[in-house]
């Protein structure tokens, strides 16, 4: 069958199973566009701005387990996908994106919206490739969406001429099931992890007197969630969560402990400095997780179980390194491993929980009559009116953390945030992706009134698609985090923090959005009735304490065991 | 745990085949400015239509070297890498130098 470039890299992304795909129209990608117009079994949804694109193909295939794909033009296009890529590389998320480029006689004559988007995206994709011959496309599309996925995932961004688009080639089916198998074999193979490794991880575990569980992003990617309780219920060993580890385990479950990190509580992060083996599991050792690295878990041996080899040793020196998916990882180690309890070892960290929860916790969820109402007074009353069950969505900066703190997860793959680039702006067209995935879920987008207007354009988005997509936005007129460092760390100089913000409401009318704004507590819980019960997309605006802090917190440069509970 | 030793500057002889692919230049060097690495010597030819052999000579320590291969091999176009000689730099000298290219 003789047909279009344009139409063979539709039918090459229906071959590869792409159901819905993110873009934006304009000159070196209409070929694709006028392609996609007659295309039922391709879901195309507009964003208002190509990075509204690649966040909402992150967010899609955060919660589909599938590749996400977007698409744009050349030029301003190509460039506003950036920071979505960027995102999508520190955080190991598989998208695919697919910019127009100028006709080939063109490229390198600085021509109309001409952009060298190969080079740009050179450090921030895991594979890129620029396109110039329709007949390359069916093959480059099953590499790219093979590449994107396997292994530790990653973004790929690939450039195709307008006149690729254009040509005409034969477009076989049978080909293109070849060309996927051909592609399957291409990418890093991981090597067969020697049973010698599980035997030395099994004799430090069976030996450890305080083992502790370092839960990662790692283990959703690799869909281990089961795999991780029953070993951690097999073992007996605590478990913490990094930001993107959160969910892998019930939070109510008897093992888990508290999250890691900077923000994180207060147990987790000084008893890492008492355990004397560390499981490290799909976790990276990043600077948010460790604080300073001259005084991290120094007592420590270490077991690092990652996907990429290049994470073994990168920050902290691991005693049993295993390059290998979670997934087979700990269903063979489980093998390995002797049944155990460590409950005096858990009870410490239980003492540490009730001083985090006397000092800090406690006040934060209750309301002081005559006070403003505090973030986490808002996330822990919508932890409980959902049970602890929603998608929470939550963009960057203080409501990221409470996030994280307040909300009980109690199912897999619950929660999405911008963790590695910490992408302002990241909330509202991730949650839109999220619940195109998963429509039958309830996706709540937790967003500050900073990062509201960093994507605010997306809500035409919920309009025009129809979706049900609930947002809770914590305004407290600040850009809250960096006005917490200045009051800690720069002497109360406030430089250019406070916000003069719009009406969101009004804002959100204008969308044909409903909203309701809230200022005090006796409100609060009826609005979020009024949120999760609508069936239509909500926009609720909660005004809170102006200088609340997160706490407690890892100061810069300091170590976990100086976290800071005020 | 302890802390890294290896910190001693050696000079390090690298030696890669990647695919003969246009951008692949960029990816390779890309990554040894992103560790501020830079490159002594470099020299790149093409050995098939399809493949180009590369030796690369930097100066660093054993620790950077070490994450540097690591990440240079999951670049997609990287086909093999290896160190194929590493002399510490109080010993290395013109000759030297002359010598392993």
């Amino acid at each position: 069958m003789k047909i279009t470039g344009a139409e063979a890299l539709v039918k090459s992304l229906l071959h590869v199973g792409v159901k819905t795909i993110f873009g934006y129209p304009g000159g070196a990608i209409m070929p694709t566009y006028d392609a996609l117009f007659n295309e039922p079994l391709l879901r195309h949804i507009l964003v208002r701005h190509e990075q509204g694109a690649a966040i909402a193909a992150e967010g899609y295939a955060r919660l589909s387990g599938t590749v996400g794909v977007c698409v744009a033009t050349s030029g301003p296009g190509a460039t506003n996908l950036i920071t979505g890529i960027a995102d999508a590389m520190l955080d190991s998320i598989p998208i695919v994106c697919i910019t127009g480029q100028v006709h080939s006689a063109l490229i390198g004559t600085d021509a109309f919206q001409e952009a060298d988007i190969m080079g740009m995206t050179v450090p921030v994709t895991k594979w890129n490739y620029q396109v110039n011959n329709a007949s390359e496309i069916p093959y480059i599309i099953a590499k790219a969406f093979h590449v994107a996925k396997s292994g530790r995932p990653g973004p790929v961004l690939i450039d195709i001429t307008k006149d690729a688009q254009q040509g005409v080639i034969e477009f076989d089916v049978l080909q293109m099931a070849e060309f996927v198998n051909a592609a399957a074999s291409t990418a890093a193979h991981i090597p067969q992890v020697p049973d010698l490794k599980f035997e030395n991880a099994a004799h430090l575990i069976n030996n450890a007197k305080k083992p502790y569980i370092f839960a990662g992003h790692g283990i959703t990617i690799a869909g281990a969630e089961e795999e991780l309780v029953r070993f951690a219920n097999k073992t007996g060993i605590p478990v913490a969560c990094t930001l993107h580890g959160l969910s892998v385990i019930a939070m109510d479950h008897p093992l888990y402990v508290g999250m890691l990190g900077m923000h994180g509580n207060y147990g987790s992060n000084v008893l890492t400095n008492e355990a004397d083996l560390i499981i490290a599991i799909g976790m990276r050792f990043d600077d948010r997780v460790t604080g300073n690295l001259a005084s991290y878990a120094k007592q420590a041996k270490v077991i690092h179980i990652d996907i990429d080899i290049a994470e073994l040793n990168k920050n902290v020196k691991a005693d049993v390194g295993i390059c290998g998916d979670a997934k087979q990882v700990l269903t063979e180690l489980y093998r390995h491993v002797l049944p155990n309890n460590h409950d005096a070892w858990i009870g410490q960290f239980k003492d540490y929980y009730k001083l985090e929860h006397d000092t800090v916790i406690h006040h934060q969820v209750t309301n002081q009559p005559g006070h403003m109402i505090k973030m986490a007074e808002v996330i822990a009353l919508l932890s409980k009116k959902t049970n602890g069950e929603a998608v929470i969505v939550s963009d960057v900066g203080q409501h990221q953390m409470i996030s994280a703190r307040y909300y009980q997860f109690k199912r897999p793959n619950s929660h999405i945030t911008s963790g590695g680039l910490g992408t302002m702006g990241y909330a509202l067209p991730a949650a839109i992706g999220a619940k195109v995935a998963a429509p039958s879920r309830e996706v709540i987008a937790i967003i500050g009134d900073g990062g509201f207007q960093m994507n605010i354009q997306e809500l035409a988005v919920l309009t025009q698609e129809n979706l049900t997509l609930k947002i809770i936005i914590l305004n407290n007129e600040y850009l809250g985090m960096v006005r917490q460092w200045q009051e800690l760390f720069f002497d109360r100089r406030y430089s250019f923090t406070n916000l003069v913000n719009p009406d969101f409401i009004k804002i959100a009318e204008a969308y044909s959005i409903r909203g309701v704004r809230v200022q005090d507590e006796s409100e609060l819980e009826e609005a979020i009735d009024k949120l999760l019960n609508s069936t239509t997309s909500f926009l609720l605006e909660v005004m809170v304490e102006k200088q609340g802090k997160v706490f407690p917190m890892v100061a810069a440069g300091t170590g976990v065991g100086d976290i800071r509970l005020s | 745990m302890e802390n890294f030793t290896a910190n001693e500057v050696s000079m390090y002889v690298i030696s890669m085949i990647t695919q003969n692919r246009l951008c692949v230049l960029q990816r390779v060097s890309g990554m040894f400015s992103r560790y501020r690495i830079n490159i002594e010597h470099i020299n790149i030819s093409r050995h098939s239509e399809e493949l180009s052999y590369w030796n690369v000579v930097i100066y660093t320590t054993e620790e950077k070297s070490d994450l540097l291969v690591k990440q240079l091999n999951k670049i997609i176009e990287l086909v093999s890498i290896k160190i194929i000689d590493k002399v510490p730099l109080s010993k290395v000298n013109k000759q030297v130098i002359n010598d392993k290219l």
